[in-house]
């Protein structure tokens, strides 16, 4: 028996490499413990390519939300190959062209710029989020 | 010849702090600690065929950081051929170090001590292994 | 190994319908005088990874809601509370090796102790059945759930 309300799966990049990728990583952090926590469910992107289960599943069964950290889109290329449902897509790196004086300091350590950027990729993932809810009803 | 290096690779998983611990103890001694002997892999890029990640595993001996009991970094590097020469479970330097992360968002002091620790493990560990 | 089953988001909590549990979220296995007891499903996912079990020794009474050893994951320690009374035979030495064997097989390879039991027709009062655990993690799950999705 199942107790499940419609929920997005929120999948972001993880990536080692870019700054972005750490506020894509902050910004998955920011939906699901701040914005979104009753309306979104994060996805470990490791996990999917670990062939973590309950990972899988959700993917499969639920809408998508991405976060990706560059144009490389690695984490969307991931969901997909995972069959996932990708309803959304947000790139930091597009976000950031509106806002460039938030530069992230480093890809160890955000500072305030980056965490400020990460905040407000975070807020438009999260109505990216109600709308995508808002269509699954209609 | 081909130049010594080892490959460190983090579990960066997001689910759990140790997930944070393993992406900032990969950091330090790639950046700090051991610069011209490591390489940082990045498992989501190496998974969508972005960079040379695949190329550099099969080349250098990997150490893994596990952040949780799925252990996806050393199936993930198992499945790319990788040669796995040193594996740490995260889980168990928790209570090897007596030490314990905060959040993921906010790994804490105790968090950074533990990464710190960790950190210099790895390092000793690549020495070891570039002898 | 027939299980009920609860889903909560990402989560499936499995319930065996062929154990008895405690609401303290241990279950035993009877097998004539001899009952294995171990930690549920639903309390290894909500401790998270487990690095430490510590266990009573073999000859250790214990009576039914006794403490009978303790383990520590990376967020919190807890109190393993017997589901039944007896005198401890044997207890799972892997546990200290790989403590994890609690998260990754709690029904099978994670177990904790080994009882000989002495009062069973007086615990099974206090035991309750799959269907009923069930309810007591549904519960149990919804304030959970903050916490789960914390990692």
């Amino acid at each position: 028996m199942s107790e499940q309300k419609n929920k997005v799966a929120v999948a972001v990049c993880t990536g080692m490499d870019q700054p972005l990728a750490t506020v894509a990583r902050y910004a998955g952090y920011h939906v699901l413990e701040k914005l979104r926590p009753d309306t979104t469910v994060l996805l470990c992107t490791p996990a999917l390519l670990g062939g973590v289960q309950e990972d899988i599943d959700f993917v499969k069964n639920n809408p998508a939300l991405i976060i990706d950290g560059c144009e490389e889109r690695c984490c969307e290329k991931i969901v997909k190959n995972s069959n996932g449902k990708i309803q959304g897509i947000i790139n930091v790196k597009d976000v950031l062209k509106g806002h460039s004086d938030l530069q992230p300091e480093s890809r160890v350590k955000l500072g305030p710029k980056g965490m400020k950027l990460a905040e407000i990729v975070g807020e438009i993932a999260a109505k990216r989020v109600d709308e995508i809810l808002e269509a699954g009803k209609a | 010849m081909s130049e010594k290096k080892v490959a460190i690779v983090a579990c960066t998983g997001m689910g759990k702090a140790l997930g944070t611990v393993a992406r900032q103890v990969a950091y330090k001694v790639v950046e700090e600690l051991r610069p011209e002997k490591t390489v940082l892999i990045c498992i989501p890029s190496m998974a969508a065929n972005v960079g040379e990640y695949k190329d550099q595993v099969k080349k250098y001996p990997s150490i893994i950081l596990d952040g949780c009991v799925e252990r996806c970094a050393t199936k993930v590097i198992s499945e790319n051929n990788g040669t796995i020469k040193g594996r740490l479970f995260l889980p168990q330097l928790v209570k090897k170090y007596g030490l314990k992360p905060g959040a993921r968002t906010d790994i804490g002091p105790e968090g950074e001590q533990l990464v710190a620790k960790i950190a210099e493990e790895v390092a000793g560990q690549v020495d070891s292994l570039l002898q | 190994m027939e299980s009920l089953e609860f889903k909560l988001d990402k989560w499936t909590f499995k319930v065996p319908k062929n154990l008895m549990y405690n609401e303290n979220d241990c279950w035993a296995k009877i097998d004539g005088k001899l009952a294995t007891v171990g930690i549920t499903d639903f309390l290894q996912n909500v401790m998270s990874d487990i690095v430490f079990v510590e266990l009573p020794k073999i000859g250790d009474k214990i009576e039914q809601f006794d403490e009978a050893g303790s383990l520590e994951s990376i967020k919190a320690t807890l109190d393993l509370i017997s589901p039944v009374s007896g005198v401890i035979e044997e207890v799972n030495n892997e546990l200290s090796n790989a403590p994890d064997l609690a998260n990754t097989d709690p029904y099978g390879k994670g177990w904790f102790l080994k009882v000989r039991l002495t009062d069973f027709e007086s615990d099974e009062e206090n035991l309750i059945g799959a269907d009923a655990y069930l309810e007591v993690i549904k519960k149990k799950a919804e304030k959970e759930q903050q916490r789960l999705k914390k990692g």
